[in-house]
């Protein structure tokens, strides 16, 4: 048993790693949406600022698809009980996720719908990270199951004041990100204006990031026991004040890599309030979902645990390539 | 309607939706690879511009496979939860390897192949070409992986009402994965290989874009006379695996009732299930003889097996005939294509590049027409012969949920499918600026 144990952790920790790396990759797109209404105030603003995307945000949703994938695989009773719990939710989300990714493609296509798409494109983008936030903080918070560990709550319970809480904080980080990775990739008024609401947001996150420390504290005591919690701190204190000296000195470069960092650490205090629950249950009488009741087979979590530790260093050594490739500015000519 | 047809109505529209988009992705990688690897090599521009042109149409056509595609991976949770429950022991690992090894690389090189030609070496271009093209077929085995242990399970067993996984390469390479890959990647091909000889005959007719139009329906016909004669093979080998491991629904796809030594085949007909029989135009004996080549060999009939276990008959008998019919049209077609290229008599042969955009749509007829065979023919189970669909559905969805999810998507679709063709005809009038 000692080893099915080691082989379900693994299959936790690749769902913390894969939405870690979705909320750093599509984190900076979903976040350059968010805030496209608030930065692009012209037509060849909105042009640059989706331009800076263009070339890397479909590898960037596959995060999303992958981590989806992989609690199927290891986790199928999490993955059916969320996926049918959340039925009208995630339908919201599939229906964002789809009208943003058509938006920005046919944003390029047509000059003279491009007000159209670029609003589709911010209303996507928003519905879908709340959504996503939403989902996560209600199985962290909890949510009513029935005795075959099915959803027993309905569409509005949902939305109470905890997850709520928690889609706001990632929403709000989403959109420092996405204000750090346009540091390096705008120029002139743009530039200034990035420069300007950034430090505005930054601030918005700081104490965002303080009360949501102080919230899991408070809900889930046992967090401040192990040592990762501490490790997380660390993480959200150094890419916070990384990232405050680099809109204060207005360097172009480091932002991204800070606010990641932030993100990071944000997802790895979530984690270990997590630990070992996929679903946590409202009622106290049930055990819930958790690592031990909801996996796969030894076999199974073996196999991929395998595909993950062969597949993944190679899937994040190209995504870095490709960054290269388009690193600096985005040019005009990278947009048809 | 019920939850599960209404789950099963959704399952169809959103998996026959989102089927075009790969279709004329996968073939379009090919096509592309082979035209950057004619610029590399014989350093001639002009095939760079089809590159350039090919790779916009490309992009258009991924984001939509793509963002349709994830219906797809969340359908399983939302809409077929007792199945996912059942069975993510064998089936969750193949999805996730799609995506690691395959969507990953397709996705990460295609934004390079289209925004990246300045920024990269010809060399370096060519490869990501390469990966693109890999990546794609990549993904779709993985994908056709799972629905083929769908169709022919192996390498697990059943505890507690649970799939256990025993053997991944049994999973993997279960009897009807192979077939069915070359089967579909084929079809891709030909999809696009008849889409490309049709714009660039549209380019020759009207005279514009001279030297690269040329260049690239001589490229579309060579692929449109040669894909679909491979595709008879491959059709082929996989008509014969489904006699052999799924024998109902090959008599289903036959009409065929009596089990019967040297089975005829149908060109034409109608399937009478209430009389049992068959009726139509057809060539004796052929049946048995493409099966194992010999005339007189046995098929089985449709009343070997219970009657509540066959599928609906006419759908499946039909939507064949269409897939066959249509498939033996394309040989045709490709093969006076590539006559008139021999005779040098293509470029002028109006009439022909005039009929040739009518067989894009004809081309997609005929793999939702496949696809419909093999889905419709495999009920009632969603787990060929072990769990019937009905099992399968989400327990605590309900049949109002589905149906408002359904008119969402439908809406959804309709207006991707109006903005698509718009800016694809769009592309194809502005050629290559």
């Amino acid at each position: 048993m000692e080893d099915i144990v080691f082989y379900q952790t693994m299959g936790f920790s690749l769902l913390v790693f894969l939405l870690t790396g979705y909320a750093i990759l599509d984190g900076f797109d979903l976040g350059v949406g968010m805030l496209l209404p608030l930065l692009g105030k012209r037509e060849s603003e909105r042009n640059e600022l989706l331009a800076s995307l263009a070339p890397v945000w479909d590898g960037n949703e596959v995060w999303l698809i992958a981590a989806g994938a992989a609690l199927f695989a290891t986790f199928p009773h999490a993955y059916a009980t969320i996926f049918s719990g959340f039925y009208l939710a995630f339908l919201t989300l599939l229906a964002a996720l789809i009208l943003r990714a058509a938006s920005l493609e046919f944003y390029g296509h047509d000059q003279a719908r491009a007000h159209l798409w670029g609003a589709v494109f911010f209303g996507g983008s928003t519905a879908a990270s709340f959504i996503f936030a939403l989902a996560v903080g209600n199985v962290i918070y909890g949510v009513p199951l029935d005795g075959r560990l099915e959803y027993a709550g309905d569409f509005t319970t949902l939305f109470r004041p905890f997850p709520l809480a928690f889609a706001f904080v990632w929403m709000i980080s989403f959109s420092l990100q996405g204000m750090a990775w346009l540091t390096g990739k705008t120029s002139g008024t743009l530039e200034e204006r990035v420069f300007r609401f950034g430090r505005a947001i930054l601030w918005v996150n700081i104490f965002a990031a303080i009360a949501y420390l102080l919230m899991l504290t408070f809900l889930f005591p046992r967090v401040v026991t192990g040592y990762l919690f501490y490790m997380a701190l660390i993480l959200i204190a150094s890419g916070l004040v990384g990232m405050f000296t680099q809109l204060r000195r207005k360097r172009k470069k480091g932002g991204f890599l800070c606010a990641s960092l932030f993100i990071m650490g944000l997802g790895l205090s979530t984690a270990v309030a997590q630990f070992p629950y996929l679903v946590r249950p409202t009622g106290g009488e049930l055990s819930g979902l958790t690592i031990y009741n909801a996996s796969s087979s030894l076999g199974s979590l073996e196999v991929t645990t395998a595909l993950t530790l062969l597949g993944l260093p190679i899937v994040i050594g190209y995504t870095v390539y490709a960054y290269r490739v388009f690193r600096g500015k985005a040019s005009s000519s990278d947009h048809y | 309607m019920d939850a599960t047809s209404l789950a099963r109505l959704q399952f169809a529209i959103s998996i026959g939706f989102h089927i075009i988009f790969p279709m004329m992705t996968l073939g379009t990688t090919l096509i592309v690879l082979v035209t950057e690897s004619l610029h590399l090599f014989k350093k001639d521009p002009t095939y760079a511009r089809i590159t350039d042109f090919l790779v916009r149409f490309l992009a258009l056509v991924f984001v939509l496979g793509a963002a349709t595609g994830i219906v797809m991976e969340f359908a399983f949770g939302m809409n077929w939860s007792a199945y996912s429950r059942a069975v993510g022991d064998v089936f969750g690992p193949v999805l996730l390897a799609e995506s690691i090894f395959a969507f990953f690389l397709e996705s990460v090189f295609l934004g390079v192949l289209v925004f990246g030609r300045k920024r990269v070496s010809p060399r370096a271009y060519w490869f990501c070409a390469l990966l693109v093209f890999i990546g794609g077929h990549l993904s779709a085995f993985w994908i056709l992986v799972a629905n083929s242990w769908m169709q022919t399970p192996a390498g697990f067993i059943v505890q507690g009402g649970r799939f256990v996984l025993t053997d991944f390469s049994a999973a993997i390479f279960n009897p009807s994965t192979v077939p069915r890959f070359f089967h579909t990647v084929l079809a891709s091909w030909l999809v696009s290989s008849i889409t490309v000889a049709a714009i660039a005959g549209y380019y020759v007719r009207k005279g514009l874009h001279d030297k690269w139009a040329g260049q690239m329906l001589k490229l579309g016909i060579l692929l449109f006379a040669v894909v679909p004669c491979l595709q008879l093979g491959a059709g082929h080998l996989h008509a014969v695996q489904v006699i052999d491991t799924q024998p109902l629904k090959a008599a289903a796809m036959e009409g065929l009732f009596r089990t019967t030594r040297g089975a005829p085949l149908y060109i034409l007909g109608r399937v009478n299930a209430e009389q049992g029989e068959t009726v139509g135009l057809y060539l004796p004996k052929l049946f048995s003889f493409l099966h194992s080549f010999d005339a007189n060999s046995i098929i089985r009939g449709l009343e070997d097996f219970p009657k509540a276990l066959w599928p609906p008959l006419n759908p499946v008998f039909q939507s064949y005939h269409v897939m066959v019919g249509l498939g033996m049209c394309f040989i045709a077609g490709g093969l006076i294509g590539l006559y008139l290229l021999w005779r040098g008599r293509l470029m002028s042969s109006k009439w022909f590049l005039f009929l040739l955009p009518f067989f894009v749509p004809l081309a997609h007829v005929a793999h939702e027409a496949g696809w419909i065979t093999a889905e419709v023919g495999r009920q009632p189970w969603i787990i060929y012969g072990i769990m019937k669909t009905k099992d399968g559905i989400s327990l605590v969805v309900g049949a109002q949920e589905i149906l408002f999810s359904l008119m969402v998507f439908v809406i959804l679709y309709t207006g991707l499918i109006i903005f698509f063709l718009f800016y694809a005809m769009r592309l194809v009038r502005k050629g290559v600026p």
